[in-house]
């Protein structure tokens, strides 16, 4: 069964898609660089995770899961307002190794390094999405209705106030906006769909633990954010497709069995070298970051 | 980027292709008759030594069971300790490989492969200790054992040794945590105290602060209970503080860079696992240790031993023309004392086996079983 494998692989997209499109609100369109979104992402699994095990029904926890985030983000957003460019990527990197740290050490609540084994698959009316072919669907809707949510976001005129900061945000206060609290929206926002990608990612892979929830699991993510084009929805699909999939045809080159983990490594980094060297604003990049 | 730069890069991956395609080209095709196993280990990372040394197992074993005609065949996937990456290494191993077997090594890893396995109704042999690991279904195996057997037996050991107070060191993560408790468990019913027991994250390296709590507290027995390279670590910085009384540690510590790292500090450490080096009696093992010692240049670590065991056990079954999934887990539940290096093999209900632990020591830069 090959396609076992693709829906698996499909699932997996469909989750770095909520990631990214929501990253790419943040860093595309508000040109916040912020690198706290896999701690939103964290909160979201284990907040998910959690109140799945305690018997939650899967609306319940998967709404809670972005919410939770969501008010991460919100809070995130007072400490750092007035911060712009690598200071505000520092900040918020800092609260992504607070967010870390607390899910390896509050070992009561998380079980620490144990991680969280047998976290239940989503029920919704009576219906356990168990297999992966419905899991599949589900995932699907959740991100059309992100995908249609932040495409509304960023062509209303709230969306364009957004671009508006980023290109310039003393013309923009001087025009009457509170760029603040836009900015603050923004990344609540953001927060709220990664919390919503974490949530899906604890119920598919049905285990947690606070080694998914790193810097190194952010890289991939703002990856697919840079290579995809900076404030282009379009790119970032495209982005994370490709980046998804390109380890993915590196398994069945032969490599002999001494060098096959190295081996991949160093095509995967050298493609997306290349990549970079002929496209440096990624697929259909409008800006460029401060 | 320049032009050269670019041709550079050109090159480069030309080259690689055209390797890999040679490779691929020259391979032999496998056959129908071959049953395959999915590898996921972490080939990369900081943890790269573990696999590499259940590598070492595997193609140690494979060598000896395709000799005559090829019955199986090992596919690596490197998990790089991912999840993620270690889910969908099993998604493409079971569905596309269609392996009957799958091995994974870290007990993170191990635990998100376990569904998955179980559901595709595929054998996971897990090389790892996790407690209860087993228990999530009936495909899921062990050849490790159970870690709090572990502690027990170094519990053991302590109160033979009279010792009254103890202190603990243990790596955070599920196996360490189970020999922990063994020993405690042990050690504390027999009236004696564990005076103090800290645990410690895989990113530290300076445990000064543990031992100078540990040297004010005075246990007569020290248990570093962690991977290779923390013992060494924490080995060589207790000896600086002076401290002077025995340590004890566990299984997994028996390699080349423990060694190097603790160097004379690590003689009179003693640890407990399930290898038998001396007491093999069978001269085909015998001869597998010495092969190994030739090859890498260091005794078998237990963490070979392990995975060379099992893939012997699991063509001894091939051989008898088992081929399939679920009739490989029967024949693998009837096993009764399968010799292996690192152990008998008999497994229980649940798909584990209970070894005895042995003591062993290092003696003049050597891994010696303990005698009195």
């Amino acid at each position: 069964m090959i396609s076992a494998y693709f829906i698996h692989l499909l699932i997996l997209i469909g989750i770095y898609l909520i990631l990214a499109i929501s990253l790419q609100l943040s860093v595309g369109f508000t040109g916040l660089l912020n690198l706290g979104h896999i701690a939103f992402y964290c909160v979201g699994a284990y907040a998910s995770a959690l109140l799945a095990l305690n018997g939650f029904p899967f609306w319940i926890y998967f709404l809670a899961a972005g919410f939770l985030a969501m008010i991460f983000g919100f809070l995130l957003s007072i400490p750092t307002k007035k911060l712009k460019g690598d200071y505000l990527a520092l900040a918020t990197l800092g609260f992504s190794f607070v967010i870390y740290a607390v899910a390896l050490n509050w070992t009561g609540l998380t079980r620490g390094p144990l991680g969280l084994p047998g976290i239940p698959r989503p029920t919704l009316f009576g219906f356990t999405f168990s297999d992966n072919v419905s899991f599949l669907i589900l995932t699907f809707i959740i991100v059309l209705i992100s995908y249609l949510i932040i495409k509304k976001i960023t062509i209303s005129p709230f969306g364009k106030v957004l671009e508006a900061t980023r290109d310039d945000e003393l013309a923009t206060r001087v025009l009457g906006k509170n760029t603040f609290k836009m900015k603050s929206i923004s990344l609540a926002t953001s927060a709220f769909f990664a919390g919503l990608a974490g949530s899906l990612y604890a119920s598919y892979i049905t285990f947690i633990d606070p080694s998914s929830f790193t810097l190194l699991q952010l890289i991939p993510v703002l990856c697919i954010v840079i290579i995809g084009g900076l404030a282009s929805l379009k790119g970032t699909i495209i982005a994370t497709i490709i980046l998804v999939l390109l380890p993915e045809p590196l398994r069945f080159i032969g490599f002999p069995s001494s060098i096959v983990g190295p081996a991949r490594q160093i095509i995967y980094g050298l493609i997306l070298l290349l990549i970079l060297v002929y496209r440096p604003k990624g697929f259909y990049g409008k800006v460029e970051l401060e | 980027m320049n032009k050269t730069a670019k041709t550079i890069l050109w090159v480069v991956i030309i080259v690689i292709v055209i390797g890999a395609i040679w490779y691929g080209v020259t391979r032999k095709p496998t056959t129908e008759e071959v049953i395959k196993i999915g590898a996921i280990l972490p080939l990369t990372g900081k943890n790269a030594s573990y696999g590499e040394r259940t590598q070492r197992g595997i193609e140690l074993a494979l060598e000896e069971v395709n000799k005559e005609e090829k019955i199986i065949e090992v596919i690596y996937e490197d998990s790089r300790g991912d999840l993620k990456e270690a889910a969908s290494a099993a998604q493409k191993l079971i569905n596309i490989d269609k392996v009957q077997v799958l091995f994974s090594q870290l007990s993170g890893v191990s635990q998100a492969i376990a569904p998955i396995a179980q559901e595709n109704k595929i054998i996971l042999f897990g090389f790892t200790s996790t407690p209860g690991f087993t228990k999530q279904g009936d495909y899921i195996f062990s050849n490790r054992g159970d870690a709090t057997n572990i502690g027990k037996r170094l519990g053991e050991f302590a109160i033979e040794k009279e010792y009254k107070k103890a202190a603990i060191v243990y790596l955070n993560n599920e196996t360490h945590k189970g020999i922990e408790e063994g020993f405690r468990e042990i050690f504390e019913n027999n009236d004696r105290s564990v005076v103090i027991s800290e645990l410690h994250e895989k990113t530290e390296t300076d445990f000064r602060t543990i031992l100078t709590k540990i040297k004010a507290a005075q246990p007569q027995v020290i248990l570093f209970s962690s991977r290779d390279k923390y013992v060494a670590m924490m080995l060589v910085q207790a000896r600086e503080l002076g401290l002077d009384q025995q340590v004890l540690s566990v299984q997994g510590i028996d390699s080349k860079s423990f060694l190097e790292i603790a160097q004379h500090t690590a003689e009179g450490i003693i640890y407990a696992q399930t290898i038998v080096y001396e007491d093999i009696t069978n001269p085909e093992l015998q001869e597998t240790l010495k092969e190994h010692q030739n090859r890498y240049g260091e005794p078998m670590s237990l963490y070979a031993a392990n995975s060379y065991d099992v893939v012997k056990l699991l063509a001894k079954i091939v051989k008898t023309g088992i081929k399939t999934s679920p009739a490989i887990k029967i024949a693998l539940l009837e096993t009764r004392d399968f010799p292996g290096i690192s152990g008998d093999i008999t497994f229980d209900e649940t798909g584990n086996v209970h070894k005895e632990n042995k003591l062993f020591t290092v003696k003049n830069g050597q891994f010696v079983p303990y005698e009195e």
